[in-house]
């Protein structure tokens, strides 16, 4: 009985790792933020060319550096942030994918190869760009100034109660220090105090840190104002335009970008280049920028995209409101300042 | 005898009225609003509806829809393919560790009530730990292990994870059942001359059995529910239903939530529901004959 | 140690061996114990102990700093002066599982007292029922309460519906939400301990105080409680520890503002990349868990020992 009992276990462990195992074909494994890439995309791509593709999420670059570094192999792709890029580069963890010899590479505009770990513009294919904001609810927004940050750390008594802030450590520090006037990416420790009194004095009047679920909740009231990605809030404000908008505050913002990159330890690198040369074609460059209501860093792509997006301001800013966007860069050591600044923000 | 006043049964019973109704209020509303048809305000009531449940069949292939199901796929109603390998890989690893746990929990049962050794009350103490313990320390724990020896997140490092704890847990509950067993039965069986093995076979088992297979199903469903480990300890291709759901939960871009969960629960409540059906004092009793 | 106790042959003339027959149904167990709990428990320590890599993971070390930081020693080298914040998420912690233990305890008792009096049938049914709940999956039960405190949830509609309010009430996203939720996911924990205990005492205690003219108050405090104790210890115990270092609860229904422990510790490993200061945490975390079933397993014995 016991003899039996062994092997019925040894065999359903091995059932479970065979069905690891099995996938007869082609494969590839997409390591992705959450809802950053459209389905659609996905499916054309796996009926086109055969290769079965798996989507996992994280939900921050240090999440997803995380889980690279503590050994989820397996993964041919992930989606970092341009600074993510440059740690990951640094640590070997991202591979050379060799973009110049990938059908496709002359559709990429030069001016978004900004990895400072990439002066030769091959290693990863910049894949989206876009600006962190303020989404916001007309209706309770009414005779206020939502074009500064002031209104979020320094909300008048009608809106206290009805911020959300990102629950992003770079992205919140970034915010307090624009708005004070000090660069984003300031290492600068009395600066950085002052970023943190001012997070401090406001957090009282925020409702809740969070990285999701928020359109809902500008729509429905819960929030009068959000700090939030200008894609994620565009597509809230196609929903709903005459309840909601989007703003970037004068101060001036985050213009974050993410690229595409080759993991060192991918299993699959032909479908990975495939996948490479695909996503590079205009036409499904501008269905995904579509879709996400983001910035295509696809020249060829320009022209194909939804007028009502490429014309938005807010979503392809002037090169005079680009003069403000500050894109956020690694800061190696120095980065304990701001998650010890972080967790004594999120703790009180 | 001394009887209560009345208005304290009263209070008592509205009491117990109450607790049951704190109980089972979230769950009944659960089940009332995954029917609701109203996709942008979920919790205000518009019409009956199957179609959110369409739509979770149709994710896990096991459907065709041929309407447009509540709505266009809008982008924020956004559906999720992944829902169908996050519930295949919820179901191999529940049954895997479950499996595995019960083997390995039924054996050192065995082996703590039947041998005597020194510390074995300690041992029996330390048992209990991975019970206790918080999940989220387990699952840290583990992802640092697991990294420190550059084993590949995946299936197997969730159900290794899961079959720590689960094991613990077969364990309490057939040492439980041992303890109970009238050991005259097993010596009445050696007397009449069986062997360990036929006496193990014929007596202990049969009489075992019933919080073997308790042990199994709620390993099953532990298993099954578990977020934080599985959050930890998952790689590629590994989400399981939980750890999807979260997501889904976070990003809060579609009822068919709801239907995902309440299904989670029908699911959850079976298989326990029989579990506990199973040790009811009635079919204990039978077997004993 | 010459008595033989079990299966195996008349014994040794001298000590048995400390491996004896029957002892190998143990192995598996034990190997799985040890290679899967024990040493990541003893990794993780030994973590705590080192210094951080710049982007994570662990430079070969020493170095108590990260158990300097927890406690809120101050620390020249980085700049860090007297800060308890990391102490305030340990209390903030405490209170707020010790709310939920407290609350769940008051919720717990009548209904426990209720079900201890009913016949055999009965008792089952509504056992079974009280613990059914707790099968269905945690994450789900803390997102109905997430779908019952929104502002467009199920109270605030029937709230506003009813007339009582005219615009939504903030429920979500408090201490408060975060409480209940707990509550919710640990109510079973509670119940069935409490039942245990008061199905054990004998009722003729209880007449006996009534005929000798105590009052219903006094005959509670002083035969009923002293007796139930060890169920109340447990069940307080049981509900408390998970509160303590839960994960889910404060992350949905908190809204991820105040940091508790739980949270605390997934932000140090998965954002933060911090693993020796997310280990001492962890440690300390254990550590408190520990003393918590010591203390509880210490009055159990003295319950018995009664």
């Amino acid at each position: 009985m016991k003899k039996m009992r062994s092997l019925l276990c040894a065999a359903v462990l091995a059932a479970g790792m065979g069905a690891q195992a099995a996938a007869a074909g082609e494969q590839l494994n997409l390591y992705n933020w959450t809802i950053y890439i459209s389905p659609d995309v996905i499916t054309d791509f796996e009926k086109e060319s055969g290769i079965k593709v798996t989507l996992d999420n994280y939900g921050t670059n240090e999440e997803m550096l995380a889980k690279i570094q503590a050994g989820a192999d397996g993964y041919d792709i992930v989606f970092p942030s341009v600074f993510m890029q440059d740690i990951m580069t640094t640590l070997n963890l991202v591979q050379n994918a060799g973009l110049k010899s990938i059908k496709g590479y002359e559709n990429i505009d030069q001016k978004y190869f900004k990895a400072e770990t990439d002066k030769n513009h091959e290693i990863c294919m910049p894949y989206n760009w876009g600006t962190t904001g303020l989404l916001y609810n007309k209706a309770l927004t009414k005779g206020y100034d939502v074009t500064s940050w002031k209104i979020v750390f320094d909300p008048p008594p009608a809106l206290r109660g009805k911020i959300a802030m990102l629950d992003d450590v770079r992205e919140t520090i970034g915010a307090a220090l624009v708005y004070n006037g000090f660069s984003f990416n300031s290492t600068d420790p009395k600066e950085l105090a002052k970023a943190r009194d001012t997070i401090a004095k406001a957090k009282p009047y925020w409702a809740a840190m969070l990285t999701d679920g928020i359109g809902d909740k500008v729509i429905n009231g819960d929030f009068a104002v959000a700090h939030w990605w200008s894609g994620s809030a565009a597509q809230t404000v196609a929903s709903k335009p005459d309840a909601v908008s989007y703003v970037i505050p004068k101060e001036g913002a985050n213009g974050f970008q993410e690229d595409m990159c080759l993991l060192s330890k991918a299993k699959n690198v032909d479908a990975a280049k495939k996948f490479f040369a695909y996503m590079m074609r205009p036409e499904v460059a501008a269905k995904n920028t579509n879709w996400l209501s983001g910035g295509s860093p696809n020249k060829a792509a320009l022209p194909l995209l939804d007028k009502a997006l490429s014309s938005d301001p807010n979503l392809y800013p002037s090169d005079e409101v680009r003069k403000h966007l500050h894109m956020v860069k690694d800061l190696g050591d120095k980065t304990k300042l701001y998650d010890a600044i972080w967790t004594k923000v999120k703790a009180n | 005898m001394s009887k209560p006043n009345a208005l304290a049964r009263f209070a008592l019973s509205t009491h117990v009225w109450l607790f049951f109704l704190f109980l089972y209020l979230p769950i009944a509303m659960l089940v009332v609003f995954s029917f609701n048809d109203n996709a942008v305000s979920m919790m205000t009531w518009k019409g009956f509806t199957f179609d959110w449940y369409l739509r979770v069949l149709a994710n896990l292939g096991l459907y065709t829809p041929s309407h447009d199901l509540t709505g266009a796929q809008t982008l924020q109603m956004y559906s999720d393919p992944n829902l169908g390998p996050a519930a295949r890989n919820s179901v191999v690893i529940a049954l895997s560790s479950a499996g595995l746990a019960t083997a390995i929990g039924t054996m050192t049962a065995l082996g703590l009530a039947r041998v005597r050794f020194p510390g074995r009350n300690a041992y029996r103490t330390a048992l209990f730990l991975p019970i206790v313990i918080p999940d989220i320390v387990l699952g840290i724990s583990l992802l640092v292990f697991l990294a420190s020896i550059n084993f590949p997140l995946g299936r197997v490092s969730v159900i290794l994870a899961h079959t720590v704890f689960l094991a613990s847990y077969v364990n309490v509950i057939v040492s439980a059942r041992l303890s109970g067993m009238d050991t005259r039965l097993e010596e009445a069986s050696a007397d009449l001359g069986a062997g360990p093995w036929t006496t193990f076979r014929r007596v202990t088992f049969p009489l075992l059995l019933p919080g073997i297979i308790g042990g199994f199903l709620l390993s099953i469903v532990i298993s099954f529910d578990d977020l934080v480990i599985a959050y930890f300890t998952c790689g590629v291709g590994s989400t399981t239903l939980p750890v999807y759901l979260f997501g889904a939960i976070k990003r809060n871009v579609s009822p068919e939530i709801n239907a995902v969960s309440v299904l989670m629960i029908l699911v959850s409540m079976l298989v326990v529901g029989s579990a506990l059906w199973l040790r009811r004092p009635q079919w204990s009793r039978k077997a004993e004959e | 140690m010459k008595a033989s106790m079990d299966n195996a042959a008349p014994p040794p003339p001298r000590r048995q061996p400390f491996l004896r027959p029957g002892m190998g149904k143990l192995v598996p167990g034990f190997l799985l114990f040890i290679v899967l709990f024990l040493i990541p428990g003893l990794i993780v320590v030994t973590y705590s102990l080192l210094t951080r890599g710049t982007y994570g993971g662990v430079v070969w070390h020493l170095d108590l700093d990260s158990y300097a930081r927890i406690f809120g020693l101050p620390n020249e080298d980085e700049l860090r002066d007297w800060d308890f914040v990391y102490l305030g998420i340990f209390a903030k912690s405490a209170i707020i599982a010790s709310a939920t233990a407290v609350l769940t305890l008051l919720a717990g008792f009548p209904a426990a007292w209720y079900i201890a009096r009913q016949n055999e049938k009965r008792k089952f049914t509504l056992l079974f029922l009280v613990t059914l709940p707790f099968f269905a999956n945690a994450l789900v039960r803390v997102y109905a309460w997430m779908l019952i405190l929104r502002a467009d949830g199920l109270l605030n509609n029937i709230l506003m519906g009813l007339g009582l309010t005219d615009h939504p009430l903030q429920l979500i996203y408090t201490p408060a939400a975060v409480v209940v939720a707990m509550m919710y996911q640990y109510l079973p924990f509670m119940v069935l301990p409490l039942f245990a205990s008061i199905e054990k005492l004998d009722m003729r205690l209880i007449e006996a105080s009534r005929d000798l003219g105590a009052g219903a108050a006094a005959t509670f405090r002083r035969v009923v409680l002293p007796l139930s104790m060890p169920g109340i210890v447990a069940g307080l115990v049981l509900v408390f520890v998970p509160s303590f270092g839960n994960f889910l609860a404060p992350t949905l229904m908190g809204g991820a503002k105040d940091l508790q422990v739980g949270p605390l510790l997934a932000q140090a490993f998965l954002s933060a990349r911090d693993w020796p200061f997310g280990s001492a945490v962890s440690a300390v975390l254990s550590g408190m868990v520990l003393l918590c079933l010591f203390v509880m397993a210490r009055s159990e014995r003295k319950a018995e020992g009664e």
